[in-house]
């Protein structure tokens, strides 16, 4: 049944990232990276790795997503669906993708049967980063309250 | 590290972070901020002079010793300054408390920078010292302020993302992220040193060195000048400090490897920053540009690397240059704030009008100058008597003509001054309360002069650093 469920999600999200590359319409190869995201999220469940799987959902599928649609929404989407892709980037693009997936592969291929998903768990992820790590993770904390107020300064400052 | 030096940086970060909060409960007025911002000051520069005693905790992430303990009190009192000189020629400004607040968490950052014995720590000190810089170069939102504040963004990003690529190596090799553990487990070999490169050329870019200085003067001289003084003195310093932490502690192994690389860059870095600054009419422009010249003093102190005076001259130029450029961009603030004096053509006869602040500035050029009895003199002193001792003397030759040539610069800044006619007629600001301002440059040229005269505390620190790390 995991097993079943793994290769499900696995080929949907494979075709839905497909979809998302290929779509003329912006928004809709948008909305199919969403969903490409979100089945990756249910991957890392069926191998156990829980947590990975809701940081993927809650990142990918909440953040970066909608990072996203706003950045299209600035941008004029029909000009960019007129514009003609041409031969020289597609094919440099191809290049790096056949040979990024050829040192995956690659990889791969030696760790396989290697993997402990047990790490990828919360409370592996918990224990360092609230004992060990305790200072620098607190210190990450008030990088997040600068990046706060400096948003909130340069938004109101042009009212 | 020592929960004292823990507490002075947590009650600099949370009074930093509550200032904007107090001032939209209570709309308090420039002097009530300055008022509750000195007292966090005061507070944790208490706390650091007494970081001797008490326990310490979390020693493997950061180290509380007597470079801590020295470079952070002289980094604290000129933030301190800083951020007095910042209110009041900013004093207008709706957003003032969060420029201030930004100020302190930085020095925060700085306090950890200059603490940090382990690649995490060092990465998120160095972020949390430079975050908050990111906000304050926008802070004039101008074009100008736009520009600088764009590419000083990028530019921290690429130095920071260089610099974590040569930590994973480091990280892959090993599995150690702290300064102790790398010593014991790091060996000779290429990927190390690729790793140091890709360490250092981050550096590079925080300490305006030679191939990474194109970004500075454009950035300080864009951006605020009270800000300026922050990204040139504070930031730079506590970079110093981390660098000399890095070579010293962690990449021990290689690092002798590198004395001939920092020469070379130390050379370089210090002509083209003299050279572009003599060629320079705005005044802000030729303070940056001689930031970049005094990065090369500093990396010809790490070039002589093999002999223990080197320390002492990092440590001895770290902390004059707190104090002279800080204070050389804040006199010229007040200056634009008052005056609206920029290029050298504005600054005609501004020390016949302006008798104590012309002074004052006078005395922190000549202090970047060279001049005794400043501290700018005795720390160029012990940088050029390492390089002598390890055996470049050719580098100290150059380092000497190179002060003798940016002497040259900084008298122009004087006799427009003192010797010409004023043009500017009348000032554009002319607050009540201008000769209160005078105090914290008076505070950081006192310090500058007794830096100069008693050579103890570095000397000290440095003794004992030098023990530690074995030289």
């Amino acid at each position: 049944m995991k097993e079943i469920l793994f290769y499900l999600f696995g080929v949907i999200s494979a075709v839905l990232a497909l979809l998302s590359v290929t779509s003329k319409n912006v928004i809709k190869g948008g909305v199919a990276l969403l969903g490409s995201f979100i089945s990756l999220g249910a991957v890392y469940f069926t191998v156990g790795a829980e947590f990975v799987g809701i940081i993927q959902v809650i990142v990918y599928g909440g953040a970066i997503i909608v990072l996203y649609l706003f950045a299209l929404l600035t941008m004029d989407v029909k000009k960019i669906a007129e514009e003609k892709v041409r031969g020289s980037s597609a094919a440099a693009g191809a290049f790096l993708s056949i040979l990024l997936m050829i040192l995956l592969l690659l990889e791969a291929s030696k760790i396989a049967g290697k993997v402990k998903p047990a790490v990828s768990g919360a409370k592996e992820l918990a224990l360092p980063l609230f004992f060990k790590y305790l200072l620098p993770f607190e210190i990450v904390s008030i990088l997040l309250l600068v990046a706060t107020i400096g948003a909130v300064a340069i938004a109101r400052r042009e009212e | 590290m020592n929960v004292n030096f823990l507490a002075a940086i947590m009650i600099l970060a949370l009074t930093g972070a509550f200032l904007p909060v107090i001032n939209r409960l209570f709309r308090i007025s420039g002097i009530m901020g300055a008022l509750i911002s000195s007292v966090g000051y005061v507070i944790s520069a208490f706390l650091v002079l007494i970081s001797d005693s008490g326990r310490s905790l979390l020693n493997s992430f950061f180290t509380t010793d007597d470079v801590t303990r020295l470079i952070g009190f002289l980094i604290l009192v000129a933030s301190w300054m800083t951020m007095l000189v910042v209110y009041w020629v900013t004093q207008r400004d709706k957003f003032v408390n969060e420029l201030i607040g930004s100020l302190m968490i930085a020095t925060a950052g700085a306090l950890l920078l200059i603490s940090a014995e382990n690649f995490v720590s060092l990465v998120i000190a160095m972020e949390l010292m430079t975050m908050p810089t990111y906000l304050m170069v926008l802070f004039a939102f101008d074009e100008r302020s736009f520009e600088a504040g764009v590419k000083y963004f990028f530019n921290g990003a690429l130095a920071v993302g260089t610099m974590l690529f040569g930590i994973s190596l480091l990280y892959g090799m090993t599995g150690e992220f702290s300064f102790a553990a790398l010593v014991q487990n790091l060996f000779k070999d290429p990927l190390v040193a690729l790793a140091g490169v890709f360490i250092l050329a981050g550096f590079g870019f925080k300490l305006t060195a030679f191939p990474f200085h194109f970004w500075g003067p454009d950035v300080y001289d864009g951006t605020c000048p009270g800000v300026a003084a922050l990204l040139t003195g504070i930031s730079k310093s506590a970079a110093f400090i981390a660098l000399m932490r890095v070579v010293y502690e962690a990449l021990p192994v290689i690092s002798g490897k590198f004395a001939f690389i920092f020469a070379l860059i130390a050379a370089v870095t210090m002509t083209v920053g003299n050279l572009l600054a003599l060629a320079q009419k705005r005044v802000s422009r030729i303070l940056a540009y001689s930031s970049v010249a005094h990065a090369g003093y500093t990396l010809i102190a790490f070039a002589a690397l093999s002999v223990p005076v080197s320390i002492t001259g990092i440590l001895y130029h770290s902390a004059a240059y707190v104090f002279m450029k800080t204070a050389a961009f804040l006199s010229f603030a007040v200056f634009l704030y008052v005056w609206g004096a920029r290029t050298m053509d504005d600054y005609k006869g501004l020390g016949k009008r302006e008798p104590l602040l012309g002074a004052l500035f006078l005395i922190f050029l000549f202090s970047l100058a060279g001049v005794p009895p400043m501290a700018g003199f005795i720390s160029k002193v012990f940088v050029f008597t390492a390089a002598v001792d390890a055996g470049m003397t050719w580098l100290a030759l150059l380092g000497l003509l190179n002060s003798a040539f940016s002497v040259a610069y900084y008298i122009w800044i004087a006799k427009q001054m003192y010797l010409e006619e004023p043009v500017i007629e009348s000032p554009i600001n002319n607050p009540f309360d201008k000769k209160f301002i005078v105090i914290p440059l008076a505070v950081m040229a006192v310090f500058l002069v007794v830096l100069g005269i008693w050579l103890g505390p570095v000397v000290d620190a440095s003794t004992v650093y030098a023990s530690k790390v074995g030289l």
